[in-house]
């Protein structure tokens, strides 16, 4: 089971903070908590302003409470709190079963370089798993919706809307904003300013990525200061990435299917078509060698992929292997 | 499409290959059930796949035996947590049985506050729970601990430093 962003940290980019601060942050919310005096509060709002870390800390505490009271909503706080101090007990079995995998020797040697990132994604603001997509309306009125595997951080205040995208691939639907903040989307490839539009973006790992324009137009811009934004109009996608690279084209067909729900593949080799269907299930799937140059053509739910693996082999000569629940590998029939 | 992510596959797989059989072993001789291993192992390799490595795993055991030992923690962990939910349910006078769905919602929320309070004297867990969840005030708090107003403001300030350093390391 995967774990729910509950408990996530605010803003992790920002750094570790003086543990003297946080003692500070943590005694003036106790503190105020209850005694809210105008003298007290001045002091606290002095102390406050002292020091962006001081604002960081606060800030943290506030999201911290924030996501207890979120977690425990649901159960209702009087079956949560009573749950909650049961612990102990499971504290001990667990550290039972601690021991336990302690004897068979739990090496944490060096890990891949990969695992840095992962936890970065992990910890995004909005995120799907593999095979969920998800919409959802931002304050402003901006639509977003997320394909799957995908990782957002948002970046909302006083002057700027920003969107940060981590993992994946995402929609938006612009929203003009009363207050007048500019809006952008960050990406590894570069930062992207729509025009009164609807696009989709996606990474397309190793530094690639791929805008997709439906509506109005979007500016694209490298990473470097002095790059020239360049223009993706409607009915054309454009891949670009921190290097510098651009390259605009028509809007490929299929593009926006997976907001319905499909995929849509037209001549597509079979092994690029079982890696965007990967997406959408989880565990390994690939094909042989022998299988990856077959083309794929039609119209696939994304809901049923079992489904679309049965159909592959009545429209190809394959024959769909399953090893496990997790590995499934297409080869020729 | 992304060839990383293809490389990524290939890296899973030979894991898979060279360490699976080991894998099951080693679950095997310490849970002492196959099936329990057996899937221990799909689910170990299951968050393999999804951590996305990029790159040859320098000690592929290792991380293997540390993700099961996770698992295995968070397993136990829930189990209990789920065993006290509904205790709790059952003690409560006007319980609405939740769906399936919702418990498995509310379990896992609480597994990680659970987990935010690990180590915390279970003073402090009493106090932050009265405070941050049942919403008293720190004179109620304390008539039923036998304390002070301020030893539970100063222990609350305490506790949420400790739950700061749960979340940010």
């Amino acid at each position: 089971m995967d774990h729910l962003p509950l408990l996530r940290p605010h803003a992790p980019e920002a750094g570790a903070i003086d543990p003297k601060v946080i003692r500070q942050a943590a005694d003036w919310w106790a503190r105020l908590r209850e005694d809210a005096s105008a003298a007290e509060r001045d002091r606290f709002e002095h102390w406050r302003r002292a020091d962006p870390a001081h604002e960081l800390a606060w800030q943290r505490f506030s999201a911290l409470t924030r996501d207890v009271a979120a977690g425990v909503a649901q159960a209702g706080p009087s079956v949560a709190s009573r749950t909650l101090l049961q612990a102990p007990l499971i504290r001990s079995r667990r550290t039972a079963i601690r021991a336990m995998v302690a004897a068979v020797g739990v090496g944490l040697g060096a890990w891949a370089v990969g695992e840095r990132d992962a936890v970065r994604r992990l910890s995004a603001d909005l995120r799907t798993g593999t095979g969920e997509r998800r919409s959802l309306t931002l304050p402003d009125g901006t639509r977003v919706e997320l394909n799957a595997g995908s990782a957002l951080d948002l970046r909302y205040t006083a002057e700027r809307r920003e969107l940060v995208l981590l993992q994946g691939e995402i929609g938006i639907v612009t929203a003009r904003d009363t207050l007048g903040r500019p809006f952008t989307l960050r990406t590894r490839g570069g930062v992207l300013t729509p025009v009164g539009t609807h696009f989709l973006v996606r990474d397309l790992e190793a530094g690639r990525m791929r805008v997709a324009v439906l509506e109005g137009a979007v500016d694209v811009r490298g990473l470097a200061p002095d790059d020239a934004p360049r223009r993706v109009q409607a009915g054309e996608q454009a891949e670009f990435s921190a290097n510098g690279a651009f390259q605009s084209g028509p809007l490929a067909p299929g593009a926006s299917a997976w907001l319905q729900g499909m995929l849509i593949a037209d001549e597509m080799p079979l092994s690029d078509f079982l890696d965007e269907l990967g997406r959408y299930r989880p565990g390994l799937l690939n094909c042989t060698a022998e299988a990856a140059g077959l083309r794929v053509v039609g119209a696939f739910p994304l809901s049923d992929t079992d489904r679309v693996l049965a159909m592959l082999q009545e429209i190809l000569p394959v024959r769909v292997r399953r090893y496990t629940r997790y590995w499934v590998t297409v080869g020729l029939a | 499409m992304p060839s990383s992510s293809f490389a990524s596959r290939a890296e899973v797989q030979s894991v898979y290959q060279a360490h699976h059989q080991w894998l099951r072993g080693v679950l095997q001789r310490k849970l002492g059930n196959a099936c329990d291993a057996a899937d221990l192992a799909h689910d170990t390799f299951e968050r393999l796949i999804r951590a996305n490595v990029r790159e040859p795993l320098l000690e592929p055991r290792a991380y293997l035996r540390t993700i099961a030992t996770r698992l295995l923690i968070g397993r136990a962990r829930r189990a209990a947590l789920e065993a006290a939910y509904a205790e709790t349910l059952a003690l409560q006078p006007s319980a609405v049985e939740p769906s399936v769905e919702a418990r498995a919602l509310i379990i896992e929320a609480l597994t990680q506050i659970c987990e935010l309070l690990d180590t915390l004297p279970m003073t402090s867990r009493r106090i932050f729970l009265m405070a941050q969840i049942d919403g008293l005030s720190y004179a109620e708090i304390g008539e039923r601990l036998g304390l002070t107003p301020n030893a539970v403001q100063k222990s609350l300030a305490r506790a949420l430093v400790h739950c700061y350093a749960a979340v940010y390391g």
